[in-house]
């Protein structure tokens, strides 16, 4: 009981229980390598996995709005009213009707975490989640005489939560819980795969995760003179993952702690984005696992042997064109991000030609998945 | 409700509680403090520390101590630890053993500390696996530029046991030294979290403007805490209302109204389970002039209010029930009996049917 790894969901629906996609993922990859052949869970067996959940925030004030909206406008109806004008506008006219489509279940978390007090309401779930837990494991270390290392392994919106959420645990920030703070705990790993945490308007970030103890001990201290929390700092990015294009995660000068894997150009997934997709790759899941399971865990050779074997465009052949274009589509995207006369007209343009690239690419290789968020 | 939202309410106070006696059998899920004492390579190293040392293992140790004497006593648990680091410390070379024995001597410091907040700092004794080409290392006590308190592979089993079994056993310690804090402060997670919980469940719903509008209210809530608001601002909120005029005179007409709370401001209590507050509203009735008045709330037990009709028609006012009041009227739940039995004729004899959706 002394490996614990936290993991953390990304956009969209996520109920309970939705680790275990990611913990049979882990454990495929695992046993494909020579130390590990033959056994169906080497990474559940030797890990001990703790999800971190926050969805059901976001979906329980998402799905009151719509029963709201239904039961006012259900009333108005019967009584034989009109919801129109002011009393449209602010009765039923917030909020679109389809609030359960795909689309809004994914870009409505981030909205309303960052511009929201629901963000605090999730920062308060998920380090209430994140102390229960590494405290439960604590005290069964007092018992068995083990020790406690924990880790953390986050996607998407989950980096965007988790930095934030180990900066409140790491500094104390809400003054309830000094026992897992940065000086008297740390954190072994902290992994992040499409780091969105600089993502959004300045005046709305909570807090920035660049100036926080949440940075590896080989960088200069945080402010405030405390110990820096996270003892390694995977950071891995697509090179075509639109979300990772603006306002990117870049640290510098954080010395050997922090790990920045960006040579990632593979298309598994017609989205590059998924949490899925970022671990299938060699890159990221054989340092994961080395940190996590000693560097013996795979040896070089067989990392070799791996990165080799790694086809990053299985889907190529018939699917060529559409693959190219796709990733032509999501390199001009990557480009205006840089470019000083772009308009938002030009970001809105490309981004919907990278959907359509994307529609294109999953329509005519039918083996390639849409990918998720 | 989706099987997944109803699960919510849990993961607050239930995940708190959640200090389980689940214990996995996880015969290879250890730490690197015993890889450090096996060596990097070794698969289950736990079981490789045990044919090797025995009884001298450290858990097996830390085992024995806890079951005899010393028990909880940190001080007691901490001279075993020195004990047990002299009677090892000679496989050691000399110029090594200073750091070790430094670092328990400034345990030790700590643990007499007893009002430390958190507890002594447990990640000192946190063993690092450092990677070295195909092989590694390790480091105790993570100061990369303390070269002596570096273990290396090849390092001979007892002095490998020694420094790597003594800081395991220093760690133990230091974590034992702050369980009981963290327990006690899992408790002020758990009232936060029943706070939350209560505010959600029984407090004025928000729509999406007036999430918008708490949020810019900083003044509202203690954000760095993560408390859940203690004001609540309403702002154009919309809602089923039931009004009555001159509901005084048996014979009241009731009638159903959209009600607009143009503003509004909610006090809740401590525990976030009552909320009171005032608001300015619009009545919009079926059928009739629309009002403007003014409300009072009381938690979910309702609102009640006036509101004079904005044409001069009828000189009186008229009563804004909301209709979660009107609801625990009509269930008899209001202390006056003859009050309401007035209000329900009133109910009944008018135009439309009192049973609002």
């Amino acid at each position: 009981m002394a490996r614990v790894l936290f993991v953390a969901h990304g956009m969209g629906d996520h109920p309970p229980g939705w680790e275990a996609k990611v913990v049979a993922q882990l454990d495929a990859l695992l046993s494909a390598y020579p130390k590990y052949k033959g056994q169906s869970h080497p990474f559940s067996t030797r890990v001990v996995i703790e999800p971190i959940t926050y969805d059901a925030i976001f979906d329980k004030y998402v799905q009151q709005w719509g029963q709201q909206r239904s039961a006012l406008a259900e009333f108005a109806q019967s009584n034989g009213m009109e919801l129109q004008g002011v009393l449209g506008l602010l009765g039923s006219g917030q909020l679109p009707a389809d609030m359960t489509s795909a689309l809004w279940e994914t870009f409505l978390d981030p909205v309303l975490y960052r511009g929201t007090l629901l963000g605090e309401r999730v920062l308060q779930c998920v380090t209430d989640q994140l102390r229960t837990r590494w405290t439960h494991h604590l005290n069964v270390a007092t018992r068995t005489g083990e020790s406690v290392e924990v880790s953390v392994l986050a996607h998407s919106l989950g980096t965007m939560v988790m930095s934030e959420a180990l900066a409140v645990v790491g500094e104390n920030r809400d003054g309830k819980f000094p026992g897992l703070a940065s000086t008297v705990q740390r954190i072994e790993l902290f992994v992040t795969l499409a780091n969105v945490s600089q993502l959004g308007p300045r005046k709305l970030q909570r807090i920035n995760s660049l100036d926080t103890v949440v940075r590896p001990t080989s960088a200069p201290a945080a402010s405030r003179g405390l110990s820096n929390y996270i003892a390694h700092f995977i950071n891995a990015r697509h090179q075509y993952d639109p979300f990772c294009f603006w306002q990117r995660f870049d640290p510098t000068g954080w010395g050997k702690g922090y790990e920045l894997i960006d040579a990632l150009d593979h298309f598994h997934d017609a989205l590059p984005h998924g949490f899925a997709h970022y671990l299938a790759h060699p890159l990221v899941h054989i340092p994961l696992f080395r940190r996590l399971l000693g560097n013996g865990a795979i040896t070089k050779t067989h990392e070799a042997a791996a990165l080799k074997a790694f086809n990053p465009l299985p889907a190529a052949g018939a699917c060529a064109t559409p693959l190219k274009e796709l990733r032509a589509e999501c390199a001009l995207l990557r480009d205006l991000t840089t470019s000083d006369s772009a308009s938002l007209d030009d970001f809105v343009r490309r981004g919907l030609r990278i959907m359509q690239a994307a529609r294109t690419a999953h329509a005519q290789c039918l083996q390639l998945p849409e990918g998720s968020f | 409700m989706p099987r997944h939202l109803r699960t919510l309410p849990r993961l607050s106070a239930a995940a708190l509680l959640g200090v389980s006696l689940w214990l996995p059998s996880l015969a290879s899920a250890q730490g690197k403090s015993f890889a450090c004492m096996a060596g990097a390579d070794r698969d289950d190293e736990r079981a490789d520390v045990h044919r090797r040392f025995g009884a001298r293992s450290p858990d097996s140790t830390w085992q024995r101590w806890r079951s005899g004497s010393t028990g909880n006593n940190l001080l007691a648990l901490h001279d075993s630890v020195v004990q047990y680091w002299s009677q090892l410390s000679p496989a050691v070379p000399l110029m090594q053993r200073g750091a070790v024995t430094a670092r328990l001597d400034s345990l030790r410091t700590e643990l007499s500390l007893a009002n430390a907040p958190g507890g002594p700092r447990v990640r000192r004794f946190v063993v690092d696996e450092v990677p070295d080409g195909a092989s590694s290392y390790f480091r105790l006590f993570e100061d990369p530029l303390d070269a002596r308190t570096v273990v290396q592979e090849n390092d001979p089993d007892d002095m490998r046991l020694a420094m790597c079994g003594t800081t395991h056993l220093a760690w133990l310690v230091a974590n034992l030294a702050g369980n009981a804090r963290r327990l006690q402060d899992l408790e002020k997670l758990q009232a936060r979290a029943a706070r939350w919980d209560n505010f959600e469940a029984h407090g004025q719903s928000m729509t999406p403007l007036e999430l918008t509008v708490n949020t810019w209210c900083t003044a509202c809530r203690k954000r760095a805490q993560l408390e859940p608001p203690h004001v609540q601002l309403i702002v154009g909120h919309v809602s089923p209302a039931f009004e009555i005029n001159e509901w005084r005179t048996r014979g009241a007409r009731g009638r159903e109204a959209l009600m607009v709370e143009w503003f509004g401001v909610l006090r809740y209590t401590s525990d976030r389970r009552h909320h009171y507050g005032v608001s300015l509203l619009s009545t919009f009735p079926s059928g009739g002039p629309s009002g403007l008045g003014a409300t009072l709330r009381w938690s979910r037990i309702g609102q009640i209010g006036v509101v004079w009709p904005r044409d001069n028609s009828t000189r009186t006012y008229a009563t804004v029930l909301s209709v979660d009041l009107y609801r625990f009227i009509a269930s008899g739940k209001l202390a006056d009996k003859r009050e309401l039995a007035s209000l329900i004729a009133g109910c009944t004899t008018g135009t439309k049917s009192c049973a609002l959706p």
